[in-house]
């Protein structure tokens, strides 16, 4: 039941970001997409996106200062809350399912032993110490907006053309203008989310700017309650928690490090999903919990 | 599962392997796609296309264009549209002037909301969208009696010769688009012989204004 709710919420909340989008297309109200919602002169513009303005032009643009503070102080508070809540890439993933974990709320018991059989392929994700490949993504996305002149992320940007394909559909009816776009939009969306099974985590580079900012994000993590959860407590393996998040972040690792948790988008799926109720979003880390 | 961590067998240290590698991979691949979109997206022939006000120094609009679509939905008129696919791939998402759907006012509203000054401020006295040109399918020109452009044209940049048939002056067009948007050529038939209307507003070729 409660799992039902979160999900059912951000769904909720992303889709309340598609209907913005909507009012601005049946009304000349400029609001925009969420590359840069706004009212007037004043907008919520992406991040990325205004970075690579900037780096293309070369040129500094001092009104996206202030957008650009907002983001910062958005996450400190609440870390990667866009990628989880307003993100509209969340809506399909579940049309590309992951390889190892596909866990159900009724197959709780199956998909945990499942989970347990693909413990070897757990230990390993982070103890390696590599660096997410997203990142290596935003480096080269930045580069080559600088070396090219022009916004290149924004070409292929997932939220850009989920919405320009909204866009393409609603001219399409209204003035009825056929175009090859709404066949290679979804195209493009589809290779992104085909090739980079987990593009959120592998490949976003959006994602990945929003958790370098994360970092200084200390409030609402996810904390495991050591004396409830089934590992920690009773020794019983289970890793549904980390299976079931797109971040691949592991709670039970004491050293869920500070890089690791920035990861985290708070879409409680792991809270929902744990049997014993185990795992928290706390506003405030207690002192004692400080590693 | 501790001791995993702490010696690690041979199972382990394969799939971390495995998985550097496969980061490594998807990492690479990244860049690529990155720099090869850029580099194909700086080759790839462009079109000229019609910019709303503001937006004329086509490099410098691309360059900051982060295809948001603010200016297009803010516009009271309509006459800013999207660039699709056929335009260019580089050009699909950004806003295009579309004169069959509305003319400019110059009202500035896009200017305003466009966070990266993608369109700059613009000077309403100098500022060139296009400029208006007469195509094969005039009925002025062809069975004449038609003066609707002529009167429509607030910026008296068509006149009529003694055959009655408009001239236009390119120093006064500013490339509104209120000639296209109220020609009544093909637009009864815009799929039998085409959409093109008699008088089109088509981009300048080189940068008149600085």
């Amino acid at each position: 039941m409660k799992k039902m709710k979160t999900s059912t919420l951000r769904t909720l909340t992303i889709l309340a970001f598609v209907l913005l989008v909507v009012v601005g297309l049946a009304f000349h109200t400029g609001t925009g997409t969420i590359s840069a919602f706004g009212y007037k002169t004043i907008s919520a513009i992406c991040p990325l996106g205004s970075i690579e303005a900037q780096l293309a032009s070369k040129t500094f643009l001092p009104q996206v200062l202030i957008s650009l503070a907002v983001f910062v102080l958005i996450t400190t508070l609440l870390g990667r809350i866009f990628c989880a809540w307003a993100c509209p890439v969340p809506l399909f993933r579940k049309w590309f399912p992951k390889k190892s974990a596909k866990v159900n709320a009724g197959e709780k018991s199956s998909a945990l032993e499942q989970s347990v059989e693909h413990t070897h392929e757990n230990t390993v994700s982070k103890t390696s110490g590599t660096v997410d490949s997203s990142y290596y993504v935003l480096g080269g996305a930045l580069a080559s907006t600088f070396i090219f002149g022009f916004p290149v992320f924004c070409l292929i940007c997932p939220v850009g053309l989920t919405f320009a394909v909204l866009i393409g559909v609603w001219r399409l009816i209204q003035f009825n203008e056929p175009t090859w776009s709404l066949l290679i939009f979804p195209l493009i969306l589809i290779l992104e989310l085909v090739f980079y099974r987990y593009s959120c985590r592998k490949f976003c580079p959006l994602g990945a700017l929003i958790s370098l900012v994360s970092r200084l994000n200390i409030f609402v993590r996810p904390k495991i309650d050591q004396t409830k959860c089934m590992q920690t407590s009773k020794g019983i393996e289970c890793k549904l928690c980390k299976s079931v998040c797109n971040e691949a972040i592991d709670l039970h690792e004491k050293a869920a490090s500070s890089a690791q948790l920035s990861r985290c988008t708070k879409c409680r799926d792991c809270a929902d999903v744990c049997p014993m109720g185990a795992i928290k979003f706390p506003f405030f880390r207690k002192k004692n919990d400080k590693e | 599962m501790k001791k995993n961590e702490l010696n690690p067998d041979k199972n382990t240290i394969r799939a971390s392997k495995n998985y550097q590698r496969r980061t490594f991979l998807s990492a690479s691949a990244g860049i690529v796609v990155m720099l090869g979109l850029g580099f194909v997206g700086m080759k790839s022939k462009k079109k000229k296309l019609l910019r709303p006000p503001g937006g004329q120094d086509e490099d410098s609009f691309m360059a900051r264009c982060i295809k948001c679509d603010r200016c297009r939905s803010v516009c009271p008129t309509s006459v800013i549209g999207v660039a699709s696919m056929e335009d260019g791939f580089m050009d699909a998402r950004t806003p295009i002037m579309k004169f069959h759907l509305g003319y400019c006012d110059f009202c500035n509203k896009c200017v305003e909301v466009c966070p990266t000054q993608a369109l700059e401020p613009f000077d309403k006295q100098t500022v060139k969208i296009g400029i208006a040109t007469l195509t094969d399918t005039c009925i002025a020109l062809n069975y004449g009696e038609c003066r609707l452009c002529f009167e429509a044209c607030e910026y008296k940049a068509i006149a009529l010769d003694e055959h009655k048939r408009p001239i236009i002056d390119a120093d006064k067009c500013n490339g509104c688009g209120v000639c296209e948007k109220i020609c009544p050529s093909l637009v009864l038939r815009s799929y039998a012989g085409g959409k093109m209307r008699g008088i089109e507003v088509r981009p300048i070729e080189k940068e008149v204004i600085v």
